[in-house]
């Protein structure tokens, strides 16, 4: 069917068959491996001393800079490109690059806080 | 470097090998240390190494070499500590790095080193019993296996006609020590330990 | 991680088992399946002394067993087929090469590298060297040298890739319960006289 779900359909096919590539070789991996527990195969790995303590561990806020400087600039490019596809049509004008002004002037001031914080610069 | 005369008391000093050696008797052991290591004219800051050996009648001898920065000069330390009462002061307050050594040493020769603050074995896996670098500690080894030198290459078992088992080095006879050993008779005495064969035993 | 025994319910972890494929694979799709597993072996080697040099050479671009399949350095012992056991196993590193091997997934092979790894070599008169790895894990190929020259290493390879071609994997893994697996402990000797 073509037109308005063939590119749905299209997609969905294509889905389906990214699932079933994965599934096709989890499941031939279970048919054919061997199989064989035994109590030290499920300890936790630590060069072959007795693991101690947990195994969680907890991120540290300071990672925080990476996060943000992530948002920053990969989610702005993420809603730039569509938005410049469009941009040109007839519908859309002057409202809509007020609008882009405006999603970048804040991603702006966040890019500042980070260039102020330093971590803009290579140590 | 020149000793004073007095420097180490009465210890005798000998020259092996381009390194002059102190012998210095157990009670001094520690005084020496730290005379080698403030004295002016010795000046032996600088710790390498604190290791011993067996020797044998004469008891663990104990050596220590040190080092000096400023006078390029080296110095091994000597004592001899009986082997059934092997203790010495630990030099761990003049140098820290020796505690290892002292662990080290503790372990393979039963030398207990007072003062030391965590003397417990170094490398030996644990429940590891014995102190191995004795002389009279058996290789358990070369009492089960044959001595591979004690035949040609390509000799097989029944080439060599029949004459006395040779021992390997090290290893006690089989009456002595081992699983078929024959435990000492009513009065006490042990059998006859066999006669070296070859080298020190 | 508290792993007293009482801690843990005892868990039934099963006989070792084959995929049902595997075991009802014909010949050529076997023949296909042990080409897969024999030119895809990640190294875990377990470089313990002089032949670890031996092994990273033989790793390097004179001799590369990367062409022959072989990666090396496997990041961990869960992501690795192959142990390469290069160098003396002393008493007190024995029960880390006993649980790493554990920790491999199945299938796995042990290549023994170099006469310390096979016989105790020339310490076979330690107080503390195990006389061979084989007294703790299952070993596939041994290669003898001292150290073995890369060529060697690379026989060795090739060796068990002729070995994995020949195999069944169902044969392998079937009939492996604990009383084939283990045997009663053995007593110590009686005290003469």
């Amino acid at each position: 069917m073509s037109g308005y779900f063939g590119g749905y359909l299209l997609l969905a096919a294509l889905a389906a068959v990214g699932v079933g590539f994965v599934a096709t070789g989890l499941a031939a991996n279970r048919l054919l491996r061997p199989t064989a527990p035994t109590a030290q195969k499920l300890l936790t790995y630590e060069s072959g001393v007795d693991p101690v303590g947990e195994g969680w561990s907890q991120t540290q806020a300071r990672y925080y800079v990476y996060a943000f400087l992530y948002v920053v600039f990969a989610v702005d490019a993420v809603f730039l490109f569509p938005w410049a596809t469009v941009f040109a049509a007839p519908g859309y004008g002057a409202t809509s690059l007020v609008e882009m002004i405006v999603f970048l002037g804040l991603l702006a001031i966040g890019l500042l806080y980070a260039y102020r914080r330093g971590v803009l610069s290579w140590t | 470097m020149t000793l004073d005369e007095d420097t180490f008391g009465d210890a005798p000093v000998t020259d092996a090998f381009g390194t002059v050696t102190v012998d210095v008797a157990p009670d001094a052991w520690h005084d020496a240390a730290e005379t080698a290591r403030d004295d002016p004219e010795v000046a032996a800051a600088y710790f390498d190494w604190l290791s011993a050996y067996d020797d044998t009648d004469a008891g663990i001898a104990v050596v220590l070499r040190l080092w000096s920065l400023t006078g390029h000069h080296g110095l091994l330390l000597r004592t001899r500590v009986p082997r059934d009462d092997a203790r010495l002061p630990t030099v761990t307050d003049l140098w820290i790095g020796a505690g290892w050594h002292e662990r080290e040493t503790f372990e393979m020769f039963g030398v207990d080193f007072t003062g030391h603050p965590n003397l417990a074995p170094l490398l030996l896996p644990d429940g590891f019993e014995g102190h191995p670098l004795r002389k009279e500690f058996v290789l358990a080894s070369r009492v089960a296996k044959p001595w591979p030198g004690a035949k040609e290459p390509g000799e097989s078992e029944g080439d060599r006609p029949a004459r006395r088992k040779m021992l390997p080095i090290g290893v006690p006879d089989p009456d002595v020590w081992g699983p078929d050993a024959v435990p000492a008779d009513a009065a006490g005495a042990t059998p006859a330990a066999p006669p070296d064969e070859g080298t020190d035993g | 991680m508290d792993l007293t025994p009482s801690r843990r319910a005892a868990v039934d972890l099963g006989t070792p088992t084959v995929g049902p494929l595997q075991e009802i694979a014909p010949k050529p799709i076997r023949f296909v399946l042990n080409w897969g597993r024999r030119y895809s072996l990640w190294v875990f080697n377990f470089g313990l002394a002089c032949c670890a040099i031996e092994f990273i050479a033989t790793s390097m671009a004179r001799h590369d067993f990367i062409r022959l399949g072989v990666i090396p350095f496997a990041p961990s012992p869960r992501q690795a087929d192959l142990m390469v056991v290069s160098g003396t196993v002393t008493d007190k590193m024995a029960p880390a090469i006993q649980r790493l091997y554990e920790q491999m997934p199945e299938p796995k092979y042990v290549i023994s590298f170099g006469s310390c790894a096979n016989c105790g070599g020339p310490y076979w008169d330690s107080y503390c060297v195990t006389k061979g790895v084989d007294q703790l894990i299952p070993v596939d190929v041994y290669v003898p040298g001292c150290p073995p020259r890369p060529e060697a290493l690379l026989h060795g390879i090739l060796t068990l890739q002729d070995k994995i071609a020949a195999e069944s994997l169902a044969d392998r893994y079937r009939g492996r319960d604990a009383a084939s697996l283990t045997s009663p402990v053995v007593p110590a000797p009686e005290a003469a006289g």
